[in-house]
């Protein structure tokens, strides 16, 4: 309950990981005021002590193995004389950016070997820095990105907001880019050199070299005890003298502190000395045969002068191909893009003979003239509706043509104009349509029936003509072996005809008559096999089979023909006549000599 | 090694390391601020018990709780250490506490419930083995009142109203939104506090400013 009777005051939000970066920090931060606390020899344990000692050593072996690393770079590049003036240049800029010489070597020696210019490396360490300072990247991403962005691999710097964009950052130089990197960067170093946070670096870095130092001597001194000259003896040694050192009182830790400082001057005594003492305390020979000093040649002025001016020169000859071949490049690139601006015009080129838009235009030409030579209305329009379908045919075309080219722009408008033209055609359509619907429907109402006035009045004017025929033709007469006449279809019409009363209408009349009457004046389409004679048909030739008495007794007798004159008619309606007159004549009893069946 | 110093709390491990001298200077300034808030809430603190039974010598529920005037005025007080880093992730640089049991039970009763917590309703022990099985008894959760006096909630609060009422300390910060905590209510600190009116929420603030400057030019 009493967690939450408080009032917190002056809060400060921590969340995880700033948790963890301030207890990182604090935990640097307790390290470095021991490290410096025992290297002034303040109070502090015996355990302190012995793990310092052990600190410094691995400090020590850490920045030695750095300087090697760097020292055998620069003698690979052929300037090993260079080494010290390097050493010198790590340490200043150490003291002056406030960055440790574990982080500048690597960087420098990195930068060194990609440029493989002295001056170059130390120019665009010094960029790297205000870099890092100003972006807030390390210092060994930023070198590592320079180094890269040097030799045209410039994806890297896009981190560093350089505002411009990925195609700019591979057509720009690297030159340019780094000025862009470095006009925003600008003055970022020097604010840094004001803060809080560089006092801090200042104090780490000077007990970080303290470390170091005091390591450098602590190697040297504690591996002559151990016997050997390496790191691994010294701690061994370390180990164990801090069983004894344990025992001392708070006073002689005090006295301790002073040690490494001791150590640190005893280094600068003649080994032997050293040995010898330490050989005399533990009881044995340490004495270390005498190290031969190496035999290095040392080089005049002159040839060091020559062998920087040929390592800036091979340097600046690198430079050169790298941007020759860069060159190349881009022109490969602008080449291609030459080919592809000449491959769309020698499409738009193939675009005017081309035979679908020369017919169309062709087509379209024709039109104008045909319009020129319209008479009607109905003319004008059939043209109007064929140009409308030419034109929409056309932007059909020309859509597909700017698909083809991926021409965003001209899609739209070619789809734009076939809009336009299917809108003019379906209007054009639509009179259309509109005026065979007015036909249709005018078509539909003529009558189709089947009698009518006009039918009607027809059909009198030719009974009045057959009549007038009739008057004029002989009435047709059937010589047959007996007496006695037969009345024809046409005959009767005409018999009943001149008896009608006036008040009898010819419908009337019509429908008296029976469908085969009907059908004789034409009501009645005739039948389809019919095959009406224009020619008065041909005498009767009767054979001479069966003839005589003989026979089956349904043969004319011999010697007999029959002559019909029947004029022009319709033969069945004739062939009934002539049946009719027959069986009439058996009815009569005037056909004899033979059966005649109906 | 680099080491980079953010924020106050780490500000006042460098002033230790560095400028212990100024880092004492610093909390000495603090606790001035703070001082005159911790006397005015113990001058909230009834010399009797709000209820006069709370005074008498139990050894029950509240054997540990019984009001003493004394005890609670000692257990307000002000720390100027930078705290755990609680639930939210933050680390209070300076803070008034009221650490006593009592104290604290006068501080924050009703701030919850200003009517007292709700009774807990009667039912019957089902486990066969209880003591009380088969007997009617009272049950409930720990938002609601054992006591067979169903205003005995209230009767508290109220007598406790009597001597000091609930204050909310509580200040919306400019363009601060969301719902405001009912954790900066009560009836002593929390009431001193809201009579300084923030002043020593920024005496604190400027004097950490003012270490932090004090010590960048000592470094430099």
């Amino acid at each position: 309950m009493a967690a939450d009777v408080r009032i917190d005051i002056a809060a400060q939000f921590v969340g995880k990981k700033a948790f963890k970066e301030a207890d990182t920090a604090t935990e640097k931060l307790t390290k470095n005021v021991k490290k410096l606390a025992g290297a002034v020899g303040l109070a502090y344990g015996t355990s302190a002590v012995i793990a310092y000692g052990k600190a410094s050593v691995k400090a020590f072996a850490e920045d030695e193995k750095a300087a090697l690393r760097l020292s055998r770079a620069v003698e690979n590049l052929g300037i090993g004389f260079a080494n010290p003036a390097i050493a010198d240049y790590i340490a200043k800029l150490e003291k002056s950016a406030a960055i440790a010489d574990d982080i500048l070597r690597p960087a420098f020696q990195g930068l060194l070997t990609t440029t493989g210019s002295l001056t170059q490396a130390q120019k665009l360490l010094n960029d790297a820095i205000t870099i890092s300072r100003a972006s807030g990247v390390d210092l060994a991403t930023v070198t590592e990105d320079l180094g890269k962005g040097y030799v045209g691999i410039t994806r890297g710097l896009q981190k560093y907001n350089t505002g411009l964009t990925r195609a700019e950052l591979q057509s720009k130089s690297f030159n340019e880019i780094l000025g862009v990197i470095l006009k925003r960067s600008a003055g970022a170093a020097e604010d840094y050199l004001g803060s809080t946070a560089y006092s801090m670096d200042v104090l780490g870095i000077a007990t970080g070299n303290a470390s170091e130092i005091i390591g450098g001597g602590l190697v040297d001194a504690l591996a002559l005890v151990g016997g050997g000259t390496e790191a691994t003896d010294a701690a061994y040694v370390i180990e164990n003298i801090a069983t004894a050192l344990a025992k001392v009182t708070v006073q002689a830790g005090r006295t301790v502190g002073v040690i490494p400082t001791l150590i640190k001057n005893l280094k600068n005594l003649p080994r032997n000395i050293f040995a010898g003492f330490a050989g005399a305390q533990i009881g044995r020979n340490v004495l270390i045969p005498e190290k031969k000093e190496e035999v290095k040649l040392t080089l005049t002025q002159k040839k060091q002068q020559e062998l920087m001016a040929k390592l800036e020169k091979d340097s600046l000859r690198r430079e050169r191909e790298r941007l020759a071949l860069k060159n190349k490049q881009l022109a490969t690139d602008k080449a291609k893009a030459i080919i592809a601006k000449g491959e769309n015009a020698l499409l738009k080129g193939e675009s005017v003979f081309d035979m679908d838009k020369i017919q169309l235009a062709a087509a379209l030409t024709s039109q104008a003239e045909q319009l020129g030579k319209a008479t009607n209305a109905s003319q004008v329009l059939q043209i109007a509706n064929d140009t409308a379908r030419l034109n929409v045919k056309r932007s059909m075309l020309a859509l597909e043509d700017a698909i083809a080219a991926k021409d965003e722009a001209a899609i739209i408008a070619a789809t734009n104009k076939l809009n336009a033209d299917l809108k003019v055609l379906g209007a054009l359509g639509m009179q259309n349509v509109k005026l065979q619907d007015i036909k249709s429907i005018l078509e539909t109402l003529t009558p189709k029936d089947l009698i009518n006035q006009a039918n009607l009045d027809a059909a009198l004017a030719k009974i009045k003509e057959m009549l007038a025929l009739l008057a004029q033709v002989k009435t047709p007469t059937v010589t047959t072996p007996t007496s006695g006449g037969a009345y024809s279809t046409v005959a009767k019409v005409a018999a009943i005809t001149a008896k009608l009363p006036a008040s009898v209408t010819a419908t009337d009349f019509f429908e008296s008559l029976t469908e085969d009457e009907q059908a004789q004046l034409g009501g009645y389409q005739p039948f389809v096999g019919a095959k009406i004679p224009t020619t008065s048909p041909e005498i009767f030739t009767p054979s001479g089979a069966g003839l005589g008495n003989n026979g089956s007794g349904r043969q004319v007798p011999q010697g007999v023909t029959i002559n019909v004159n029947t004029g022009v008619g319709d033969p069945n309606a004739i062939a009934e006549a002539i049946d009719q007159v027959l069986i009439d004549a058996v009815n009569r009893g005037t056909l004899r000599g033979g059966a005649y069946l109906a | 090694m680099p080491t980079e110093v953010k924020g106050a709390v780490e500000l006042r491990k460098a002033l230790k390391a560095f400028t212990p001298d100024l880092a004492k200077e610093t909390q000495k300034e603090i606790a001035a601020v703070l001082k005159p808030i911790v006397t005015k809430a113990r001058g909230f603190i009834p010399s009797t018990a709000p209820l006069s039974g709370w005074a008498q010598s139990n050894n029950g529920t509240w054997g540990n709780r019984v009001w003493s005037s004394s005890d609670a005025k000692r257990g307000i007080g002000y720390k100027t250490t930078p705290s755990k880093v609680n639930r939210s992730g933050f680390r209070s640089l300076a803070r008034i506490v009221n650490a006593s049991p009592s104290g604290s039970i006068y501080e924050t009763a009703g701030r919850l419930n200003p009517q007292g917590r709700p009774q807990a309703p009667m039912s019957e022990v089902v486990a066969p083995r209880h003591p009380n099985f088969g007997k009617m008894t009272r049950s409930g959760s720990k938002d609601q009142s054992m006591s067979n006096n169903p205003n005995a909630g209230k009767q508290f609060i109220d007598a406790m109203n009597r001597t000091s009422p609930i204050v909310n300390a509580f200040q919306r910060a400019e363009g601060q939104s969301g719902r405001a905590s009912r954790k900066m209510k009560g009836r002593a600190i929390f009431r001193a506090y809201a009579e300084d009116q923030g002043k020593a929420n920024a005496a604190v603030i400027k004097a950490i400013e003012n270490s932090k400057l004090e010590f960048e030019r000592r470094v430099k």
